[in-house]
């Protein structure tokens, strides 16, 4: 049987954490592609949400997991991808509400916020919760897909984020 | 400081005792939730209405306006605010990201489910959103970003 496969990302705060995550969805049986970060040094989460969710819209991966250390940055980023429906949980419950209600295909979480072994617990119950298709279901998600415009030069485009890493190199951005 | 504010049927009891809790401290309160509204209304209104006041969210002062969202599980409100352009909306049940999602992503509002935080800590996530400050700096450069984005 084929493998269910998972877009994974993260920002340099968590990365330890995300390969924990990864390691565990491994043992679970499922294939993962990690979009980076994969060190620590100082870099920007909305490279690694709009990668990681990219992927689940294009059908590349069932599912993503996006991790930063309030998860807040990354998944904001994630959300902003055409047919992505991002969910900022901190416990299981939530999680399966966004699944069976609002058919999230995305789930985010505060590497630092939330401890590892409850993030497994969210990420597998995420994965295997199904969306419970109704009419009231179909309806609020057709009412949050028209909040879209189509974003043709964002989508799938590796050097969106290009001009600000150039600023960022040149010392634009400081404390 | 001008709170908007906004609920829908699940998150309107604990609204009026924010609102109570937040007048007493002075906040200005702008209350936009009306009858028959679901999640989606009330996250983009009050999305709309808090870009308004901030200049799309480029104002981050301490007396910038933010928004505030109550409903069931907050999780859907944020899914909602996040696809408009210039949000940047964080779900939070607990004070700790509540005060960092201000000072490193400049949020401009957060969601809050009534399912998932009890009452008391419910005003205190939004005490803490409101009392924190932007860091700006090196944050600056993921905020442009995302503001790029959608």
């Amino acid at each position: 049987m084929e493998k269910t496969v998972i877009s994974i990302g993260n920002d340099h705060i968590v990365t330890d954490i995300k390969e924990r995550i990864t390691e565990h969805l491994k043992e679970e049986g499922y294939e993962v592609i990690d979009n980076g970060t994969y060190d620590k040094l100082r870099t920007h989460y909305p490279i690694y949400g709009k990668k990681t969710a990219e992927k689940v819209v294009s059908g590349e991966a069932k599912f993503g997991v996006v991790l930063c250390g309030t998860g807040v940055g990354i998944s904001s980023s994630a959300d902003k991808v055409p047919g992505a429906r991002v969910a900022l949980v901190r416990d299981v419950s939530e999680a399966v509400y966004a699944r069976k209600v609002l058919n999230a295909n995305v789930v985010a979480v505060g590497g630092h916020i939330t401890g590892v072994d409850l993030i497994a617990a969210i990420v597998d119950k995420f994965i295997t919760t199904e969306y419970e298709k109704t009419p009231e279901h179909d309806a609020w998600i057709s009412k949050i897909d028209a909040l879209e415009g189509p974003k043709p030069e964002q989508t799938g485009n590796d050097h969106f984020f290009d001009e600000f890493e150039k600023k960022w190199e040149e010392g634009y951005y400081h404390d | 400081m001008k709170v908007v504010i906004g609920a829908d049927k699940d998150g309107a009891q604990a609204k009026d005792d924010l609102i109570k809790v937040l007048n007493s401290e002075g906040y200005e309160i702008l209350d936009l939730s009306k009858e028959g509204q679901d999640f989606v209304d009330v996250a983009v209104a009050v999305a709309k209405e808090t870009l308004k006041e901030t200049d799309n969210g480029k104002d981050k002062s301490e007396e910038a306006a933010r928004g505030i969202v109550i409903d069931k599980w907050g999780t859907d409100a944020f899914m909602a605010a996040n696809k408009l352009k210039y949000v940047i909306c964080a779900n939070v049940s607990d004070e700790h990201s509540a005060r960092m999602t201000r000072r490193h992503n400049g949020a401009l509002m957060i969601t809050l489910g009534t399912a998932v935080v009890g009452p008391e800590l419910l005003i205190s996530c939004a005490q803490a959103y409101l009392e924190a400050p932007f860091d700006a700096g090196r944050h600056m450069v993921r905020i442009d970003m995302v503001n790029k984005m959608a």
